[in-house]
């Protein structure tokens, strides 16, 4: 392993009409682990992730990924969006969803060979979504609908994977998976990053951590920068640990 | 008969032509409007559809009734539309919907007042807004085929780049797609199917061909393919039929495709198989029917519990609904052998009839011990919320609830849960108001239908397992002892609190 960094931001400066949501950021991204961004509400965790995809107008900074401009190594890099916005009724199956993972090693005007439909076709039992295949993608609890993306994520056989949210709204057992399957592709040596907004099990599932409210905080390891005084930091007086209510409505149909 | 409707006017060539025509500006609206649908794009569509007008004219004016001409001023015109909106919108405070209404209304304005100027030349305006498929000249023909070529063969081409910036357009950029190209791409071909629709049905109801179809295939289908499909034959039927209407009945043909394809949007709203209106009443009015045959089942095993007379009208009483109501349903319970009348009037459970009761029983007090012990709702209110989600769950998911919540033996008021397996271990208890002086009893469980009684109860801690003594009883109020304190408790609450004699 060689020590350029996978990814590299310099001096980062994100804002959105004016108002900045990112400031002056500089991080080198090398190790392995899993690494968490957390961050308060409006703290630019989402926006981070966008940066590093130039999803965003960057106002200042550059960021290099695998060494080069994100622009070169698109095809590296697969990113699950919180599930907001996904419009849920678009009609398209799981299987179609998981397709277009593949979409970026495609070609333009090509179609999906036997080995795209093939790793699709992993990539879903990966993620135990085999009875679900042909089914439309409303049709799926929360927990369900959030495995599809993870398959799609898969299904694009990527360095880096970029996750906003994907703990929000899912079941036990999608959570667990989630997990699982984030230490097997780093286990592979991929790099995986979450934004992640729940802090109670922060130590559990992160190796590394990024802190962010606006200005990065603090970056490395969980347990040297899992503390009080720079969690407090972060968080400014907000810090109040919310009582999580399990929410069970969704699995009902 | 069906020879004269339908085969004899093709013996004209005009007609043919405009049957043609029709079918193909039928096929390519519906295909394209899809994704204009998806997109969530309709009121773009349809300012294109007036947008182009200056351009068409535009041309006219410069080069005559050319048709390479005509087409290239509208998808001039288009894109230069789509541009100034764009910019619009990104230069300024301006929403999207705002400069889309801005800027096709100031085109369309456009248009007109440079036709007003071309009156002398007898170019129709209403030419233009209306179409005449009748008037389809084979050059016509000629450029509507090769624009339909030109559109289908992009669809299937770049299928992948619009189904997934139609979808997940975050995603589409992350991996490399310009969003933008295939945004104003988009425009571009449908100011292409804007000319080709003119000469059949004109500026004005193009957009009803270009959504409307789509709008009806997204009805019947969950598959994009498969909608794309739908949408191109309902666009062709539509116009065919619409065609023949103008031709026999000597209406706008325009109007009449629109009409008709309108007409076939109402069916499918109401008749759809999965999403129509009438299927969705049917399965509600069902669904209604299964919630109350449940609940007289419950009613059923409530009052025999209690020892109580079980005739319709008793249960009419209890669930607060009118007895007419009842009757279809325990009719059906009956043909079920879920319930029987032995001796003619009071209704009684059967063995399967029990099992059912207890089903909901289980469903409804896991729904409860779960809203209070994991949601956090207030004692007094999950009676409520577990009414409503108590009715139509999967086993399996009634079982899930039952073991995320470590297999209760009872409910927050006391009651007994039933098991799995469909056994209960009723307790023996008694209300309240049967405990005579000097009597001591452990509350068992709490009716749990009164909202403000609960709440009084709980707020005095009058709850499951709190022993309590009788110390003095008159005109049915009882007053009781818990440890040190003092109660008065009317009938209204010692008729539900029920104690364990010791």
């Amino acid at each position: 392993m060689n020590s350029t960094p996978v990814i590299d931001i310099q001096n980062l400066t994100v804002s959105y009409h004016r108002k900045p949501a990112i400031r002056s950021i500089n991080l080198q991204l090398k190790e392995n682990g899993i690494i968490g961004i957390i961050g308060p509400n409006g703290a630019g965790k989402s926006t981070l992730l966008k940066a590093i995809l130039k999803l965003v107008p960057i106002e200042h900074g550059t960021i290099k990924v695998l060494g080069q401009p994100v622009d070169k190594v698109r095809d590296k890099i697969s990113y699950v969006p919180q599930k907001e916005i996904i419009d849920w009724d678009f009609p398209v199956t799981v299987k179609d969803v998981v397709m277009m993972g593949r979409y970026a090693h495609i070609g333009a005007i090509q179609r999906p060979s036997h080995r795209d439909r093939k790793i699709v076709d992993e990539a879903i039992d990966k993620v135990s979504m085999n009875e679900y295949k042909n089914q439309q993608i409303g049709n799926l609890s929360g927990g369900q609908q959030q495995r599809v993306f993870l398959a799609r994520a898969l299904a694009q056989e990527s360095e880096i994977l970029l996750l906003d949210e994907p703990f929000v709204g899912v079941d036990a057992a999608t959570e667990q998976a989630i997990i699982d399957l984030m230490h097997t592709l780093n286990d592979e040596g991929k790099m995986v990053i979450v934004v992640n907004h729940d802090l109670g099990k922060v130590q559990d599932y992160f190796d590394h951590l990024i802190m962010i409210n606006q200005w990065l905080i603090a970056y490395g390891p969980t347990r040297e920068v899992f503390k009080p005084e720079l969690l407090s930091k972060t968080y400014g007086g907000r810090l109040t640990i919310l009582q999580k209510t399990e929410r069970l409505f969704g699995v009902a149909q | 008969m069906m020879y004269d409707l339908f085969i004899e006017p093709l013996q004209y060539q005009f007609m043919q032509r405009a049957l043609i025509a029709s079918v193909m500006v039928g096929v390519i609206n519906g295909a394209l409007g899809c994704f204009i649908i998806l997109r969530r794009m309709a009121f773009i569509g349809d300012a294109m559809s007036h947008a182009v007008l200056p351009g068409v004219v535009i041309a006219f004016m410069v080069a005559g009734k050319g048709h390479i001409a005509l087409f290239l001023g509208a998808v001039f015109a288009g894109i230069i539309t789509a541009l100034l909106i764009g910019f619009v919108n990104r230069n300024s405070r301006t929403k999207e919907d705002s400069a889309i209404g801005v800027i096709f209304i100031g085109m369309f304005a456009l248009g007109v007042l440079l036709i007003s100027r071309l009156r002398a030349v007898h170019l129709d305006l209403q030419h233009f807004l209306f179409g005449d498929p009748l008037g389809v000249s084979p050059g016509d023909l000629w450029l509507t085929a090769i624009i339909g070529m030109v559109i289908l063969g992009s669809i299937i081409l770049f299928y992948k780049q619009l189904q997934l910036t139609s979808f997940d357009p975050t995603m589409a950029t992350a991996i490399g797609m310009n969003t933008a190209l295939v945004h104003y791409f988009l425009m571009g071909i449908l100011s292409m199917t804007i000319v080709a629709s003119l000469q059949a049905v004109g500026i004005i109801l193009v957009v009803a061909m270009l959504i409307t179809p789509g709008a009806t295939a997204y009805l019947l289908t969950e598959r994009l393919p498969r909608m794309l499909m739908l949408a191109s034959i309902i666009g062709a039927v539509a116009a065919i039929v619409g065609l023949y209407i103008s031709y026999w009945m000597n209406y706008s043909s325009g109007a009449a495709m629109v009409i008709v394809v309108t007409l076939i949007f109402l069916l499918t709203l109401v008749f759809a198989p999965k999403q129509g209106i009438l299927i969705k009443a049917i399965q509600r009015k069902r669904a209604q029917e299964r919630h109350l045959k449940d609940d007289i089942l419950k009613a059923i095993y409530h009052l025999t519990k209690d020892k109580k007379d079980t005739g319709i009208e008793t249960i009419a009483d209890y669930l607060g609904t009118e007895l007419p109501m009842l009757k279809k349903p325990v009719q059906r319970l009956k043909q079920a052998h879920l319930l029987y009348t032995p001796d003619g009037r009071t209704l009684q459970l059967t063995e399967n009839g029990e099992k059912q009761a207890l089903k909901v029983i289980r469903s409804h007090r896991l729904w409860e011990t779960y809203l209070t012990e994991k949601a956090g709702l207030g004692w007094e209110h999950v009676d409520e919320e577990a009414e409503r989600l108590e009715h139509d769950l999967p086993d399996a998911l009634v079982d899930e609830i039952d073991e995320r919540l470590g297999y209760p033996e009872t409910d927050p008021h006391g009651a007994p849960i039933p098991k799995k397996d469909g056994t209960i271990r009723e307790t023996e208890d008694h209300p309240l108001a049967s405990l005579q002086v000097g009597e001591s009893g452990i509350i068992t469980r709490v009716s749990d239908q009164i909202p403000e009684v609960l709440a009084t109860l709980w707020k005095a801690g009058l709850v499951p397992n709190v022993q309590l003594t009788v110390t003095e009883r008159d005109n049915g109020v009882i007053h009781i002892q818990v440890g040190e304190k003092k109660f008065t408790l009317d009938n209204n609450a010692t008729s539900r609190v029920m104690v364990k004699k010791v």
